[in-house]
């Protein structure tokens, strides 16, 4: 019986998708632009049908099918081509292009069924799936009612739809969670609560109001706390972008690190000019004003035209890649932005006049930041080819030494140069006096 | 009045407010003369206040003005929790104290261009457009303090900088050494912690609980690096 509600438009949503919908399965044309998604919503009421299931037995744990009954959709062998949407969501288990069901991981276990996330746009979408995510992890009681489960598998191709994420990924087969069914028919309130709240997000001012950039400053002190604690000390496994930012990527840390690691700069550059002195009279000092100038301009110059060409040239790839899409320039800007903080107790650290141990400093403050860099950037890269992520990545670890060893021979001078400058002068003199008697017996 | 005679003087009700209990043995039966001026206080005394200020003396406006400014320095030499400096904002005093400031730490025009300290029109803008960054913070975090409240507080904040600028270029006078170096750090020091202190006085009230070190901290930087300026300076 393969009668699809994928084929009926379910009531109230024909307006929103505006146009037909095509039959089970979908093809690989991009599905129409949701601006609702709503996928509680939609199941109210639904009838079952019998004629979806989960692609594949491999992604059936032997467990999970002694909870479905005997005639549960699933037990139909059919190929489920669902849409990934959503960077921050993750739905337990699947991951990436995943297939497969969710484990029993952090309690969130569900019944039977694959994970299938819904976002809008980018910068929401992680935010929006976890919310839809959490409303279906319930624990599953046993998969009574299937029905609302299986229109939820039609549904949710759809209304996994982002606006600037991508196209339907060809080969992509993703799970869709399914749960108990119980949850949909007692939980309205919450549901409208949800539905209201995604509303709220997708309304977004226009460039030109205040509240617009106010949401780029929408941090709290111990969320700026915990990312800087989330820069000072990277972790293989631990997405910057994911685990801290959390989608949503704030202006004040990039801004103020660097206003602040420009004027440190400036300052212990100064000082070591002043201790210098002290130890050698002769040194000239003076406050060298115009330091701060320069860096300022550098380190603002780093933080937002460096991010701005990786982040063009990671859109520029993004066909290539399936799992993960690219981070937005915001985020881009805010991992170089708290990856610099590393550098404001370096910098100050630097005033100690011993040679070796600036080195050492330098060093391990370098390798901590670009360690906080490639990891965060390694699951974007990585399903490209090997040679452009190692060129990307290297490039980047290059781009930060140069920043690195560019701050400390310019506004560190080591001593002896700062001390032969004088004389140098001095002797320039002499030479051109001396040149031309000389050249004159080889004249003649 | 009329209307609360006429509330009062209805036999059914009963006047929950002792406020106008007296007028309960008013007769209703004669005509009472509603007549007179309702006159508010204050719109009086801002009208004679607006038309008399053409005609007074140009001495009486500046001491006007400098007596508001002074007032505002006593607010921020003795910090307390009160509402001067926000609620009649102005920016004269910002202005004196920036232009004191820059005056006192510019360079002299024989010095080398490269290697000196700030020009007047360096420190004019750092201090300037500082206070206008960190307004926009503030304000960008979620504060509810207006843009120029808080220009005007964090410019009057800087008169004890201004003052150890002044006892700065004094202790200059005498020879340089240590012990001058040590003087001079120790005036910049406690005048930055008061700086700070009186900023934070007025300013700290105005932004969300859980953002009050985000607001603050910026405030930190300005003066700081402001007294680094101080510090630094050399005469030559």
């Amino acid at each position: 019986s393969r009668s699809s509600t994928r084929a009926q438009a379910p009531e109230g949503e024909a307006e929103h998708t505006g146009e037909s919908r095509p039959p089970w399965p979908p093809s690989r044309r991009r599905p129409p632009l949701l601006t609702q998604p709503r996928p509680h919503a939609r199941l109210r009421g639904r009838r079952a049908t019998r004629s979806f299931t989960v692609s594949g037995p491999q992604s059936l744990q032997s467990g999970r099918r002694h909870s479905l009954p005997a005639q549960s959709p699933f037990s139909e062998a059919k190929r489920l081509v669902c849409e990934v949407k959503g960077p921050g969501a993750s739905c337990a288990s699947v991951d990436g292009a995943g297939s497969g069901f969710p484990s029993e991981q952090d309690g969130t276990r569900t019944a039977a069924g694959c994970c299938c996330r819904v976002g809008a746009r980018p910068a929401e979408a992680g935010r929006r799936a976890a919310q839809a995510q959490r409303a279906w992890a319930t624990p599953a009681e046993g998969a009574s009612e299937f029905e609302e489960a299986s229109s939820l598998l039609a549904e949710t191709p759809d209304a996994a739809t982002t606006s600037g994420r991508g196209q339907l990924a060809p080969q992509g087969h993703v799970a869709v969670e399914v749960d108990s069914g119980g949850i949909y028919g007692s939980e309205e309130a919450e549901e409208s609560d949800k539905t209201a709240l995604l509303q709220e997000e997708k309304q977004q001012p226009g460039f030109w109001t205040f509240s617009y950039y106010q949401s780029f400053f929408d941090v709290d002190t111990s969320q700026v706390l915990d990312r800087i604690r989330g820069s000072l000390l990277p972790r293989p496994g631990h997405n910057f972008v994911r685990h801290h930012l959390r989608n949503r990527p704030d202006l004040y840390g990039p801004f103020w690190i660097c206003a602040t690691l420009a004027f440190v700069l400036a300052i212990t550059g100064n000082l070591t000019l002043v201790l210098a002195q002290r130890r050698d009279p002769s040194i000239h000092y003076s406050p060298q004003f115009h330091k701060v100038t320069v860096a300022g301009v550098t380190i603002y110059c780093y933080v937002w035209l460096v991010p701005l060409a990786l982040w063009g040239f990671l859109r520029w790839r993004k066909g290539v890649r399936e799992r993960m899409g690219p981070y937005t320039f915001l985020e881009t800007v805010c991992i170089y932005g708290y990856s610099l903080f590393v550098f404001i107790p370096t910098v100050v650290l630097w005033l100690i006049p011993v040679p070796w141990l600036q080195w050492l400093f330098g060093v391990m403050a370098l390798v901590l930041s670009a360690a906080s860099l490639v990891f965060t950037l390694w699951p974007v890269v990585r399903e490209d080819t090997r040679l452009v992520a190692a060129v990307l990545l290297s490039t980047v670890v290059l781009l930060h030494a140069l920043l690195a060893v560019g701050c400390k021979f310019y506004f560190f001078q080591p001593l002896p140069l700062e001390h032969l400058a004088p004389p140098a002068q001095a002797t320039s003199l002499p030479a051109n006096l001396l040149l031309p008697p000389t050249s004159r017996p080889k004249a003649t | 009045m009329a209307k609360a005679a006429e509330s009062s003087g209805d036999p059914g009700t009963t006047t929950p407010r002792p406020l106008f209990a007296g007028l309960s043995d008013i007769s209703i039966s004669q005509d009472i003369p509603v007549e007179g001026e309702i006159t508010i206080p204050m719109r009086s005394q801002i009208q004679e206040f607006d038309s008399s200020t053409l005609n007074e003396s140009v001495q009486n406006t500046i001491m006007r003005d400098l007596k508001a400014v002074g007032k505002k320095f006593m607010h921020v030499l003795y910090p307390r929790k009160s509402n001067t400096l926000l609620r009649d904002w102005d920016l004269w005093g910002p202005l004196i104290l920036c232009v004191t400031l820059a005056l006192m730490l510019q360079r002299s025009s024989v010095d080398s261009e490269k290697d000196g300290g700030p020009q007047f029109a360096e420190v004019f803008v750092i201090v300037w457009f500082g206070a206008v960054t960190i307004t926009l913070n503030s304000k960008l975090l979620g504060g509810n303090i207006s843009f120029f409240q808080s220009l005007c507080v964090l410019g009057y904040c800087i008169l004890p900088l201004t003052v150890a600028m002044l006892v700065c270029r004094l202790v200059l006078l005498a020879e340089p050494g240590p012990v001058n170096f040590m003087v001079r750090l120790f005036v910049v020091i406690v005048m930055f912690a008061w700086s700070i202190v009186a900023s934070t006085a007025f300013l700290a009230d105005s932004q969300p609980p859980n953002r009050k070190a985000l607001a603050i901290y910026p405030v930190f930087l300005f003066y700081f690096v402001i007294s680094w300026m101080i510090l630094t300076f050399t005469p030559q």
